[in-house]
């Protein structure tokens, strides 16, 4: 397990209930994608088309 | 289930229980917009999730004021449905920053995604702002998803900001009953707030 968390807000209630759980490692950046960041004065969001 | 229209009440009606449930209680759980969740970090959590959201709306809309703490001037938002993290979305942005106009998508992914989440390297005290709207999402016989906007100020140079019309599609039939937002990395930052609503028909 990571130190890492998720607040889960759980509306099956009357009133929403929070609750901090740790988080999986294997629920943690499945397949995220890259990010490059842009350069001085270029707008980047990445390669169209990136494989997310 | 929808509005139920309220009555003229005259001096001496009395609020029964089948008054209360309604036009109060009814109305109330599917008849009017509503909040659902607000929640506002305290510390820094990985991922925001919306547990057993009610089937009882016609729509849904999400507010999002997001900052990540990752090393980094901004990062992603992945928004996923159902707890589903396999490679069932497809989705499309468009961005404004300073005068350049630039797009993307992402086929066959892992999540819905956008870019504009202020990160520890970003001008302090920015955050992003993110709107949903999720039409639908209690339905069984077509794919869920959403369409939004969102915005990022990560310096206060040209260029600093960054304007973003963004959707995505789930490809599931499946009534949406879950959404777990996260950032491609890092944590979402204390203060971070997150608010979930309820649209009637």
């Amino acid at each position: 397990m990571s130190d890492r968390y998720t607040l889960v807000v759980d509306l099956a209630g009357e009133e929403p209930l929070e609750v901090m759980l740790p988080l999986a490692d294997d629920e943690m950046a499945i397949g995220m994608p890259r990010v490059d960041e842009p350069a001085d004065g270029e707008a980047s969001i990445g390669a169209p088309g990136a494989d997310l | 289930m929808g509005y139920t229209a309220l009555p003229t009440k005259n001096p001496g009606d009395i609020l029964t229980s089948a008054l209360w449930n309604t036009y109060l209680q009814g109305n109330a759980d599917s008849g009017f917009m509503r909040m659902l969740a607000d929640t506002t970090l305290g510390g820094a959590a990985a991922q925001i999730d919306f547990a057993s959201i009610p089937a009882t709306f016609a729509h849904l809309m999400l507010i999002l004021y997001p900052r990540g703490d990752a090393a980094a001037v901004s990062t992603g938002l992945i928004a996923r449905f159902n707890g589903d993290a396999g490679a069932n979305y497809d989705w499309q942005l468009m961005q404004g920053q300073a005068a350049v106009a630039s797009a993307a998508e992402g086929i066959a992914a892992t999540g819905i995604f956008s870019t504009a989440v202020p990160a520890a390297s970003a001008v302090g005290n920015a955050f992003g702002i993110y709107e949903m709207l999720i039409p639908h999402y209690t339905n069984t016989a077509s794919f869920k998803g959403f369409t939004g906007r969102a915005s990022s100020k990560t310096t206060n140079a040209s260029g600093g900001i960054t304007v973003q019309g963004w959707s995505g599609f789930w490809r599931n039939v499946a009534a949406l009953n879950r959404i777990t937002l996260s950032l491609a990395s890092g944590n979402f930052a204390a203060g971070s707030r997150a608010t979930l609503y309820g649209l009637p028909a």
